[in-house]
């Protein structure tokens, strides 16, 4: 997220065509959000903010998807999606990334994570409760006799 | 013991698995011994597993790679020449602050290859002479899992019980069940029961994430502690530049950087050398002298060579059932061992274990699992594709012999350097022939193994690249001073005073997890040097 610890680097206008493109990335559908809707941008921004080497790959990535005849935000669903195709294609560097950062935004939202059936809650402190080892379940390896081989001493 | 010129008794280098175990050995017997250590200590606090984006610190900040986490603590490793990457951590604790404690023991083969197997070298000490110290290092820091198992040595009990396998564990033992095949639960570096003031794991997962309850015996947490309470000094952000020597050949010190960036050296009686098994050689090689102008106890130039890692391949069985695999510590169920001595007609020598690792979060997931196997595809089909794998997987770590080969070595790399402009270590490497068919045998085996627990889906990583986990044999032991750095002892073949303990002596890989081995070695190499302290 965008929480201040980078400058931001995305105009509001990249930013709106950015928060579309990342609704194809991650759509919604049914209970899932899409990335877009939660706010998958402001992680986008802020990982910019922070690495100038990927901003340029990024920032020409993202001029590519406006250079047809028509601006990305105009076009129909479908022809933004065979649109992400081709600059897949041409792109991979950004799209790489672009899907890369869309996934790291979107699953470490807690929306979106509550949304998969699991407990959003990060790993710590709470943890998860499992039944101890059963050892029942040796029975059977133990009837093995000793399968190491052995070196005198 | 102290002595008032500033000279330490033994001055250890890292304070890692080995560093800390070494030392509180030391220490405990009354030397003097003070520890310099790049790193920090790490408040386990302050770990990522608390935070909402988790998965995304462990691809980043807390990567284990140390060139993605570029840390100012961290140097950078060339690794452009090798198929596989060294990962590390750095910090009191070393690389066990993000190890998955996965906690198996060499077999007694492991130390003989040579006579059994013809290939490599036979260790200079056997696994029985090494038994009481896996047994020490065991009570020290506490091993859940339970004795028992037919494809090792008996050993003690136990300190906690085995690790809770899960449904994920279950539904692999089902698998190796059908086909007959051995398995036993893992031996674990990880608490099960409160144990020596510590709390036990509550399964939360990531591991390699560090442990916020200091259930997992990462040295700072196990070790460290005790080393301390018994007088051992440990000097962090103290990043060694390389051993000095005195006129006579023998090592002086060691000259290292604080903080700030300002040269000391600390004298020493003995110096022992614990910064792994990349970290090892490149101060060794950067120890350049009029009396050894290749680098230090470098005269017959193996320093650096005979690099191993255990090259992972990686399978996944995609099942119908929901395994929920990011409950319990990850690196850590159970494992098989039916394939682990040599076996000819299998066309490779020497064998594998195969060890069960469960999944983690929906990122890892989404990315492609732990075998980065493929990623979930974006667009419309992302959310289905997503559910059919999240929880859905468990995975088979193939960990191989790697045999030692001279041409797989840490060298300086001429231009990169860390922060101190200290010369980064360079990586070359390349996967040797036995190990690529034993691998290959491996994932078909594997594929078998989750095929009979009801996989519907089986995917495979035939060469893991991030997985330089396991750093050894760049300063390898031996009795001959022709063919090795360090004798049985871990003392340098060429200067007295001068000591290894780290992974670097490894002469073999073995087919487990090093670690074990590594401290037992450590508390090995410590009792000697105790007992030549009283019989001097
Ligand atoms: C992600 C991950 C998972 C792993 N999982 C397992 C597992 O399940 N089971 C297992 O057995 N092993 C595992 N390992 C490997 C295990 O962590 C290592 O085998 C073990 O830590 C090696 O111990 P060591 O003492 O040789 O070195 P380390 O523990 O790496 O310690 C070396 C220390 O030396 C310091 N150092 C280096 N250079 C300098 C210098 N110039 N000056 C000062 N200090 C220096 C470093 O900062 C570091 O703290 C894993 C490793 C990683 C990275």
């Amino acid at each position: 997220m965008n929480d201040g610890k980078g400058p931001g680097v995305l105009s509001s206008e990249q930013r709106s065509l950015l928060a579309d493109v990342l609704d194809r990335i991650i759509p919604r559908e049914g209970k899932h959000p899409g990335a877009g809707e939660v706010g998958v941008a402001d992680h986008v921004d802020d990982v910019l903010g922070r690495n100038p080497g990927l901003r340029y790959t990024f920032l020409s990535g993202l001029a590519a998807l406006d250079r047809g005849a028509k601006p990305f935000l105009s076009l129909t669903t479908d022809e933004k999606v065979s649109l992400l195709h081709d600059v897949e294609a041409a792109h991979p560097d950004f799209f790489t990334a672009l899907v890369r950062e869309t996934y790291a935004g979107y699953y470490s939202n807690h929306g979106a994570v509550e949304a998969l059936g699991l407990d959003p809650a990060p790993p710590q402190p709470t943890g998860y409760v499992l039944e101890p080892f059963d050892f029942a379940l040796l029975d059977k390896a133990r009837k093995r006799g000793k399968i190491y081989k052995d070196v005198s001493q | 013991m102290g002595s008032n010129d500033g000279t330490v008794d033994a001055l250890v280098i890292g304070a890692g698995a080995s560093g800390g175990a070494f030392a509180w050995s030391l220490a405990s017997a009354g030397f003097d011994v003070m520890c310099l250590e790049q790193g920090d200590w790490v408040d386990p606090k302050t770990y990522t597993s608390t935070l909402q984006d988790w998965e995304v610190h462990r691809l980043t900040d807390f990567s284990a790679d140390p060139n993605v986490r570029a840390q100012p603590q961290d140097y950078p490793v060339n690794n452009q020449d090798s198929p596989i990457a060294p990962l590390m951590y750095n910090a009191v604790g070393g690389s066990t602050i993000h190890w998955s404690a996965h906690f198996p023991r060499f077999r007694p083969s492991d130390f003989r290859v040579r006579s059994l197997d013809g290939v490599a070298d036979d260790w200079p000490l056997s696994y029985y002479d090494l038994e009481p110290y896996f047994d020490l290092n065991d009570r020290m820091i506490g091993v859940a899992g339970t004795n028992g198992d037919p494809a090792n040595p008996p050993r003690s009990p136990r300190q906690t019980p085995p690790v809770p396998v899960g449904r994920l564990g279950e539904k692999v033992i089902e698998g190796f069940d059908n086909l007959g095949w051995h398995w036993w639960p893992s031996d674990s570096a990880v608490l099960t029961a409160p144990y020596d003031g510590r709390a036990p794991c509550n399964n939360c997962g990531p591991c390699e994430l560090g442990c916020y309850r200091r259930a997992k015996a990462s040295s700072d947490v196990s070790y460290w502690p005790k080393a301390i309470a018994k007088g051992a000094v440990l000097k962090t952000g103290a990043r060694v530049r390389e051993i000095t020597v005195d006129r006579g050949g023998l090592a002086r010190g060691a000259v290292y950087y604080d903080r700030g960036g300002v040269l000391h050296e600390q004298k020493a009686r003995i110096v022992v050398m614990a910064c792994n098994g990349v970290g090892t050689p490149r101060i060794l090689l950067s120890s350049q002298s009029g009396r050894f102008p290749n680098g230090l106890a470098n005269d017959n130039g193996l320093v650096g060579t005979h690099l191993m890692f255990h090259p992972y391949a990686i399978v996944t069985g995609v099942f119908d059932e929901q395994l929920d695999g990011h409950k319990g510590p990850l690196g850590c169920t159970i494992m098989s061992q039916e394939f682990y001595e040599t076996d000819t007609s299998r066309g490779f020598i020497r064998g594998y274990t195969l060890q069960v690792a469960r999944s983690t979060g929906p990122l890892s997931a989404a990315l492609g699992g732990l075998g980065a196997h493929d990623v979930i595809p974006w667009g419309a089909d992302h959310h289905k594709a997503l559910a059919e794998r999240l929880g859905h997987t468990a995975t088979l770590c193939i960990i191989g012999d790697d045999l030692p080969e001279s041409h797989n070595r840490v060298t300086l790399d001429p231009e990169l350097t860390d922060s101190d402009g200290l010369p980064a270590p360079k990586i070359s490497y390349t996967l040797a022939e036995n190990s690529r068919r034993l691998l290959d045998h491996a994932i078909a085996r594997s594929r078998e193994a989750l095929e009979a627990a009801g996989a519907r889906q089986v995917l495979v990583n035939p060469l893991l690249r991030r997985a330089g986990w396991h750093l050894m044999g760049t300063a390898r032991m031996g009795t001959d001073p022709e063919k090795s750095v360090v004798d049985r002892n871990g003392r340098s073949h060429q200067v007295e005073n001068l000591y290894v303990i780290d992974g670097s002596i490894l002469t073999t890989g073995g087919a487990v997890n090093p670690t074990s081995t590594i401290q037992a070695l450590a508390l090995y190499i410590a009792a000697r040097i105790r007992q030549n302290a009283r019989s001097q």
